[in-house]
């Protein structure tokens, strides 16, 4: 067994301070009646305020302090997410309230790369998420837990080496009652060493048998099974922001916080977000709510980032923001691993990632695909469809073009035969047939066309609302350049540029 | 996966891949007359290639479609951004290309089409990336140069003509004018060569043909279709007659 225990001594304090892009002196304040500073982020402390200040003389200190009330419930909160989010590294994943994590990590080495790595990579996401914590690991979850209690980030990994670590952490560690840790020091135990030296049966019964089995457990004496957290079945986050935002860009920066979160969550599941709703709390009135929808399952924390600030950009704020809130509503299992295995092609994960940054931005419609369509009329033998690419891994035969449409608009055409069959047909074709000017019977366009082909008479319609019967010729401009134009009746139009 | 990564960045180790990246493979033409004077035998990779013309419906087209259809086997899109009209789906399908590759972009403005342009060459989700702007200054071209450095994707600007005279990072330019049915090429630009004599190209009036039949003087390219015969090289330039 291997414990990393993350301990997060600034919990009250990360909760506000996580979501400002600029440190700010910031305090969390305890009291009601005469509250005073719990805690202080740096920025407050270079300027003089100190943990147990009253308020009101922190206030007279530094007017511009920003003081939130300590909050139990977010800070249990934000254990929970934090759980949920560490679930990437290991599906045991145990609460130490109020302030800490347990992972049992000795499944999750090798996939991680080794310990040195994943400890790399937990560091960045904690960075990423805004948590201060300090990480230490050990052969047992306790031992681990109290040399994080002690700020001692070493990694002993047998039972020898933690037992040498351990000895030297002064004994007021122990997570025992007052009375117990006041014996402790009367009698001169000083450290855990000196109490694993005291006679046991003494011990037990002077201190009660908490503290043996305290000291048993972490020094692996004894088994110390631990209950592991369940995350939820889908992710939920509120973020409050320090100050009310007032532009939408400033929300990406919190906003951020929860995709890595999210991003972990996800990884845990094994899933992908299909449905994503962003909520902004406004003072006075209704949320503001926004909500994606993803073509393929996603957790990449840079795609969700960037479908966010395409948006956000985009946004006007009716008011300022107070607090944001995450929510996914809708997940799809994913499999795990989808780096390719040299970064040679795409994933398919990131063909879909450029459909939906361009749709975020261009909007729906302006991305398309095209497929031809079996109608005669030139200019309704095409129709767009959604973007798709059979995977070649499903060995999936090709999309089928010819819209379902087909059978019941023109039972004599069969799906791709007629249109593309007969002469060719230009690469280029205009949104609506241009009109041209004539001279004695000549169309004109970028001078006097000369007719090549043709004509290709072309009747078709005449079932529905838009009949067409026209003659079709291949023409050349007097540049040289190949056109394809028809008349109807006297009247000449252009259609298409044989590009 | 996290081992690999680690074995991956080992010095010593050497990748299969790393060779082929370093010389930038390019995509054949499907014509033999003008693969023998572009730099790699093709159109290139991971560089941007500038086509020049008076008006769009030159040819540029039938000109890029042997490679376009040959790009599109793979599985990646093939991305049009803001073309001046709509790519026709009959006469695209007829030439070989698979259509469902094909990403038809339309933005709003010119400011969303660079943004586009630059999203689909950074990307490495494209093949080949077209893209018509509407102007393009110095800045503009070098980001989107770098966006197709990272890419890697076939990635061809059509631009004006009388852009010809303004310096170009880009790694290969291409003036296009008619001639009677057929198409004259100025290589304006190529890395590694002088500008050389222009080509003239005959264009196939369609690449594969179903029934063999075609009207006026071109004619339909080698029987099996541009995009096989690409692929063996043996693609020839068909006779004008």
């Amino acid at each position: 067994m291997l414990w990393l225990a993350l301990r997060f001594p600034t919990l009250p304090l990360d909760l506000w301070s996580r979501s400002a892009a600029t440190p700010t002196p910031l305090a969390v304040s305890e009291g009601t009646a005469r509250p005073r500073i719990a805690a202080c982020n740096l920025d407050a402390s270079l300027a003089g305020i100190r943990p147990g200040m009253a308020l009101a003389a922190a206030w007279a200190v530094l007017p511009g302090l920003v003081v939130r009330p300590r909050d139990a419930a977010a800070e249990t909160r934000a254990l929970e997410q934090l759980a949920g989010w560490a679930g990437r590294y290991t599906p045991e994943v145990s609460l130490q309230t109020p302030d800490g994590l347990l992972l049992q990590l000795a499944q999750s080495l090798n996939l991680f790369g080794g310990l040195d790595a994943l400890l790399r990579e937990v560091r960045n996401d904690l960075a990423a998420l805004g948590y201060f914590a300090v990480a230490a690991t050990a052969p047992t979850p306790h031992g681990a837990w109290l040399l994080a209690r002690a700020g001692q980030e070493s990694t002993p990994t047998t039972a020898a080496e933690l037992a040498a670590s351990l000895r030297t952490l002064p004994a007021a560690l122990l997570e025992q009652p007052a009375a117990v840790l006041n014996l402790l020091e009367k009698i001169g135990a000083t450290t855990l060493g000196d109490c694993r030296a005291l006679p046991r049966d003494g011990l037990a019964r002077r201190a009660g048998p908490g503290l043996l089995d305290e000291l048993d457990r972490a020094f692996g004496d004894k088994a110390d099974p631990r209950p592991y957290y369940a995350p939820p079945s889908r992710y939920a986050a509120r973020l409050e922001l320090p100050f009310e935002a007032e532009y939408a860009e400033a929300l990406l920066f919190a906003a951020r916080r929860l995709l890595t979160e999210l991003a972990g969550f996800l990884e845990s599941r094994c899933a992908g977000v299909r449905r994503l709703r962003l909520g902004l709390s406004h003072r006075d009135g209704d949320p503001t709510e926004l909500v994606w929808g993803l073509i393929a399952p996603s957790r990449d924390l840079n795609h969700l980032t960037g479908l966010l600030q395409e948006r956000l950009g985009q946004l006007e704020l009716a008011a300022p923001v107070q607090a944001i809130a995450l929510e996914t509503l809708e997940l799809q299992t994913m499999a795990s691993a989808n780096r390719p295995l040299f970064d040679g092609g795409p994933t398919e994960e990131g063909r879909w990632q450029l459909i939906e940054r361009l749709r975020e931005r261009l909007g729906r419609h302006a991305v398309a695909g095209l497929a031809p369509h079996a109608d005669h009329r030139p200019e309704r033998a095409w129709r767009t469809k959604e973007p798709s690419i059979p995977s070649p891994t499903k060995g999936a035969g090709e999309i089928k073009d010819s819209g379902p449409g087909l059978s019941t608009r023109n039972p004599l055409l069969v799906a791709g035969a007629a249109p593309t069959g007969a002469t060719p047909r230009p690469a280029w074709l205009l949104p609506a047939p241009q009109a041209l000017t004539q001279t004695a019977g000549r169309p004109h366009w970028q001078g006097p066309l000369a007719l090549l082909a043709g004509p290709e008479r072309i009747e078709a319609g005449w079932w529905d609302e838009a009949p067409a019967a026209r003659d079709y010729y291949l023409a050349q401009t007097p540049a040289g350049s190949r056109v394809w134009v028809y008349r109807e009746g006297d009247d000449w139009f252009l259609h298409g540029l044989f590009a | 996966m996290k081992a690999l990564d680690a074995l991956l960045q080992t010095p010593g180790l050497w990748r299969g891949n790393a060779c082929a990246e370093t010389a930038q493979p390019s995509v054949p033409s499907g014509y033999a007359v003008l693969d023998e004077q572009l730099p790699g035998g093709g159109w290139p990779t991971g560089a941007l290639t500038e086509i020049l013309l008076e008006h769009p419906g030159v040819g540029e087209l039938r000109l890029l479609l042997p490679a376009l259809a040959r790009l599109s086997s793979e599985d990646r899109w093939l991305a049009w951004v803001a073309p001046p009209y709509i790519p026709y789906p009959p006469a695209l399908a007829a030439a070989g290309l698979k259509m469902e590759r094909l990403l038809w972009l339309r933005p709003d403005n010119h400011t969303d089409a660079l943004w586009a342009l630059e999203q689909a060459l950074r990307s490495g989700a494209c093949s080949a990336v077209l893209g018509w702007p509407a102007t393009l200054d110095g800045k503009a071209l070098r980001r989107l140069q770098l966006a197709a450095e990272e890419g890697r994707a076939v990635s061809l600007l059509f631009r004006p003509l009388r852009t010809a005279a303004n310096a170009s990072t880009a790694a290969l330019r291409l003036a296009l004018e008619p001639a009677d049915g057929r198409l004259k090429i100025r290589i304006l630009k190529r890395r590694g060569g002088n500008v050389s004599a222009p080509l003239l190209l005959d264009l196939p009036a369609r690449t594969r043909g179903k029934n063999g039949e075609s009207i006026g003087t071109a004619q339909a390219s080698p029987a099996g279709g541009g995009m096989r015969a690409a692929r063996a090289g043996k693609l020839r330039l068909v006779p004008h007659h």
